[in-house]
């Protein structure tokens, strides 16, 4: 589906990506993992051709080189949801999603039926059909990130790429976010978040890319193989150890442990 | 806005129709209507109504026109008030374009230079003696100024928003200076008349003003307009735009080049006339929300009304002329305070 190999990026001088490579299969649900300032918002500004590929690399979707795609028909295969920012007009959360059609619109005008049924339909998938006529500036941060999310619905995309998606939802609303996506792609959406927390990828995802502190990768693959002990104190440091409860792996905070004996 | 989203605000009703917007800009055609007729009137010497519409039916139908009344209705009077309707047209649509690609709700056109390379130009035309007219060295220059803003803010194909305004900023004190060195150099009548143009105004409105600025105006208002939902994205942001496939570059070009054209025509035909741009925008906007599709064409509505009221103000409040600028000025800037006063958190606060 998506392939990237052996991939550079660099801000001036700065390398931010070395040597990255790697294939996320259709239908599965891959995290980005990595600590701050690993180069992941980059990775994927990459991905969508945000950012040109300078040094070195390729892109390829469904065996398809980027650089041969036009912006307008990468906004068919790809929907990015950036983090949550705030926009300077006061548009409804109902505008906002509909704008997530753009790359579909035939017209010069703008929007037809179909793509007000796909909006629709795409607020009842976050929901947040209970918003559709509220002002989008007027939301908290989460609720922002879930229009966002339904934007990249509406756009009715092969591929998600979401960037911290749930950074600013409660805890209910994360859980319901990651369940969402895992709903769409078992029916064939390929998704890849970034994510800083190692439990959400044990429970949701498929797959797993670990970027480390030089841009490049760690490891990758099945999130119980990659996301080891030793692997976790390679990253954090002794900060948190891998636990098993429930058949279930689990990162907890070292502190804690200490805590608890006390 | 708050109060009034919890009252609409209803579960099961996602209505997407826009018949109230639609609605909003036939009732404020409809204001315009009766200001230009109302305009049509008002002067020095009343014109009654009936006797208006009379005259102008008889021209119109029968081409006859005799008299003093049809002189002043047809030569003086609706020559200015479609001039007023072009100029303010162009400036507030063109401000609702530049604010809605700079995503900053406080810009208007001429931030990028126009107005400083049109006064130059004047300048020029009134200390020397050209083989061309005024309004057509204003033009010149004005387009200028704006290449030069965008030709010296472009690195690597990309035009960052932040260095376009700086470059505007810089472009505009150079013109600026310029024409401080040529209002140094000048005699006083030459001052005075720059000083007078500079401030505005339509009272030189000439039948063939008219036949240049109404086409310009009514093709870069349609290529803006047919824009309209490209810039509704773009104002979300460039690298969202770009990520929902809109090639940004190109379309903030051809917004650039045709809102800096209607504003720089309708500078070179009625001098700086301030405030429009930036406050009439903003009204449009309360009223109608920035949807661009709906926001464009009621600004432009607005615009054309405040500009024929302002000038009918102007031109019989006292026995002389007093320049538009300032009766737009004295007019828009409480009204701006007041809506940043009042309105704060529709700004996103």
């Amino acid at each position: 589906m998506l392939s990237v190999k052996n991939l550079y990026y660099s801000y001036g001088n700065i390398d931010v990506l070395k040597d990255v490579t790697f294939n996320v299969k259709k239908g599965s649900l891959c995290a980005l993992f990595g600590p701050n300032g690993t180069g992941k918002t980059t990775l994927f500004k990459c991905i969508t051709k945000l950012y040109d590929i300078k040094k070195q690399g390729e892109i390829l979707i469904d065996n398809k080189n980027i650089r041969e795609m036009k912006s307008h028909q990468i906004a068919r295969i790809i929907a990015y949801v950036p983090q949550e920012h705030k926009p300077p007009f006061p548009y409804t959360v109902k505008e906002v999603v509909l704008m997530g059609r753009t790359p579909h619109m035939g017209g010069i005008f703008g929007p037809c039926k179909k793509d007000i049924k796909a909006t629709i339909e795409a607020m009842e998938l976050a929901g947040i059909s209970h918003l559709a006529n509220r002002l989008y500036t007027n939301l908290s941060g989460g609720q922002r990130q879930l229009v966002l999310l339904a934007r990249a619905f509406a756009q009715d995309t092969k591929i998600l790429l979401l960037d911290e998606p749930t950074s600013n939802l409660d805890f209910k609303n994360q859980i319901t976010l990651w369940n969402t996506i895992k709903k769409i792609t078992s029916k064939g959406k390929t998704a890849i978040i970034c994510t800083h927390d190692p439990n959400h990828v044990f429970w949701f995802c498929d797959s797993i890319i670990l970027l480390g502190r030089e841009g490049s990768i760690i490891s990758q693959g099945n999130p119980i193989e990659v996301l080891t002990d030793k692997v976790i104190h390679q990253i954090y440091g002794d900060f948190c150890n891998v636990r098993h409860y429930d058949n279930r792996s689990i990162v907890i905070p070292s502190i804690l442990k200490s805590c608890s004996n006390e | 806005m708050n109060n009034l989203d919890l009252k609409s605000y209803n579960q099961t009703d996602i209505s997407f129709g826009n018949k109230r917007k639609i609605y909003t800009i036939i009732i404020f055609a409809g204001v315009l209507l009766v200001v230009i007729f109302a305009s049509i009137c008002i002067g020095a010497y009343f014109i009654p109504l009936n006797v208006v519409i009379n005259t102008l039916w008889q021209r119109i139908i029968y081409n006859y026109h005799q008299g003093v009344v049809s002189t002043i209705i047809w030569d003086i009077r609706i020559t200015r008030i479609i001039l007023a309707i072009a100029v303010g047209t162009s400036l507030s649509s063109s401000g609702v374009v530049y604010q809605g690609v700079f995503r900053n709700p406080l810009i208007e056109p001429y931030i990028l230079g126009v107005s400083s390379g049109a006064a130059f130009g004047a300048a020029l035309a009134i200390l020397f003696k050209f083989p061309f007219s005024l309004q057509l060295l204003a033009f010149v220059f004005g387009m200028l100024a704006v290449l030069a803003t965008y030709s010296l803010s472009r690195v690597n194909g990309q035009t960052p928003l932040i260095t376009l305004i700086l470059a505007g900023v810089i472009i505009g004190s150079l013109f600026s200076a310029m024409v401080s060195i040529f209002q140094y150099v000048g005699t006083e009548e030459q001052l005075k008349k720059l000083v007078f143009w500079l401030m505005g105004g339509l009272y030189h409105a000439k039948w063939q003003d008219v036949k240049i600025i109404v086409p310009v105006v009514v093709l870069g208002f349609v290529i803006l307009w047919l824009n309209s939902w490209k810039l509704n994205v773009l104002s979300l942001g460039e690298e969202e735009a770009k990520s929902l496939g809109i090639r940004t570059e190109r379309v903030k070009l051809i917004l650039m080049i045709s809102s800096t054209a209607i504003t720089a025509i309708s500078v070179s035909l009625a001098g700086i006339i301030g405030w429009v741009g930036l406050m009439v925008p903003h009204a449009a906007r309360l009223i109608v929300g920035p949807d661009h599709r709906y926001l464009l064409p009621l600004s432009a509505i607005m615009g054309a009304t405040f500009m024929i009221i302002c000038d009918t103000i102007a031109r019989t409040i006292s026995t002389g002329e007093v320049p538009i600028g300032i009766v737009t000025s004295i007019l828009g800037a409480p009204y701006l305070l007041y809506l940043l006063r009042r309105r704060a958190n529709y700004f996103g606060g």
